[in-house]
């Protein structure tokens, strides 16, 4: 299931995007994403997160400070590389963006945030998911993974027919969401959402009203909660939790690409401010 | 009374729900119909905790209410410390909790 991608231009590149995939997703979901913003002029890195590799079970005993360390880590190298490096991911990637923005706050260029999941409280999501909590404390997670099921959070019924073949084949990602794995996911939101106040880089925040795995409420606590001074908050309407391949995956591209290139823009001009200095 | 007797019903239906786990899992397969199941147990688990509190509540001796609250809070001391490499070893240490638990309340 490793399907990582690195797209980098042999110079002249504009700056780098790291990109963060969701929760038992892999980078095959990010990949048009990615190859959009190559055509853009940026070097684009997508690696699979710890726990979706090769073996399922990993994610099992991955621990939310795997994925952030994982995260930290790839954002100081391509920081090393780069003057200007954006974080973008969806679902936990979009999380695992903010995360890297609170700690690298005066390094991030730039985050966008599709699809953000601080809580599990889509409609999807059945009416026993009261019990999770239940299930979260105790040993009964390590039992307890939901199944991928209609609508596989898409809303276009051609693309939501083609990700129930490539998830059939397992392929491109797991079957099941396990209890384990929300779990890890709720407490790495609850670290976020404790430091959002931390968070001052520009930031672009696009989430469905209709997303069928996390609310807008998740959306609307991070645009309220963090320092930015330059935030944008989106919202769209005919799409579910997968905004990148949804109906409005166009309008996706395109508002994140002319985020990137409004702020990589302001950032050369700071440069040569301060080069004339 | 009434209350001891739903304590041990809830303890003996709930052994039975964990001693059958993998069992049922298999004959259900469907998924959604699993993690319904499964559900079900994080719901009599839920019971299961709130009758060891009240009657760690209602109970005279103090032995006996420090018992019950052990009974209560034990789902949660062994959630946190199991693995799951291990899950069947904390498994069974879950079950003897509830089934002695069930028999305790027989005792007193």
């Amino acid at each position: 299931m490793s399907l990582n991608f690195i797209l980098k231009h042999e110079n002249n590149s504009k700056g780098a995007v790291l990109l963060f995939h969701g929760l038992t997703g892999s980078p095959f979901e990010l990949k048009k994403y990615g190859q959009f913003l190559y055509s853009n002029g940026y070097d684009v890195y997508a690696e699979c997160l710890p726990g979706h590799g090769e073996k399922f079970e990993e994610i099992y005993t991955i621990k939310y400070q795997d994925w952030l360390n994982f995260a930290y880590t790839r954002f100081d190298i391509l920081k090393k590389q780069y003057d200007k490096v954006f974080v973008s991911g969806l679902c936990l990637g979009a999380v695992l963006a903010l995360a890297v923005g609170i700690k690298f706050k005066n390094d991030v260029a730039g985050i966008i945030a599709l699809s953000t999941t601080l809580f599990l409280d889509g409609w999807r999501l059945p009416w026993y998911k009261c019990f999770m909590p239940v299930a979260f404390a105790t040993i009964v997670r390590f039992y307890y993974s939901y199944p991928e099921c209609e609508p596989h959070g898409v809303k276009n019924i051609k693309t939501r027919n083609a990700v129930k073949k490539l998830l059939a084949k397992g392929d491109v990602g797991m079957n099941d969401f396990p209890m384990t794995g929300f779990f890890e996911l709720l407490k790495l939101s609850a670290f976020v959402r404790k430091n959002l106040k931390n968070l001052i880089s520009p930031i672009l925040i696009i989430h469905s009203k209709d997303d069928d795995l996390t609310s807008l409420k998740s959306a609307k606590v991070v645009y309220k909660n963090i320092s930015s001074e330059d935030k944008e908050y989106i919202i769209l309407y005919d799409s579910y939790h997968m905004v990148l391949y949804d109906n409005e995956k166009e309008f996706v591209f395109n508002k994140a690409i002319e985020f990137i290139e409004n702020h990589n823009k302001v950032l050369e001009k700071r440069k040569e401010a301060v080069l004339c200095i | 009374m009434y209350i001891n007797l739903l304590y041990c019903l809830t303890a003996f239906f709930l052994a039975i729900l964990f001693t059958f786990r993998k069992y049922i899992t298999n004959k259900l397969q469907d998924g959604l119909k699993i993690s319904a199941f499964i559900s079900s147990i994080a719901a009599v688990l839920l019971l299961y905790i709130i009758f060891s509190f009240i009657m760690a509540i209602i109970v005279p001796n103090i032995i006996n209410k420090a018992f019950f609250f052990v009974f209560g809070i034990s789902p949660f001391i062994i959630g946190k410390i199991a693995k799951y490499e291990k899950v069947n070893f904390y498994s069974i240490i879950q079950l003897i909790c509830i089934i002695a638990s069930g028999l305790y309340v027989l005792s007193i």
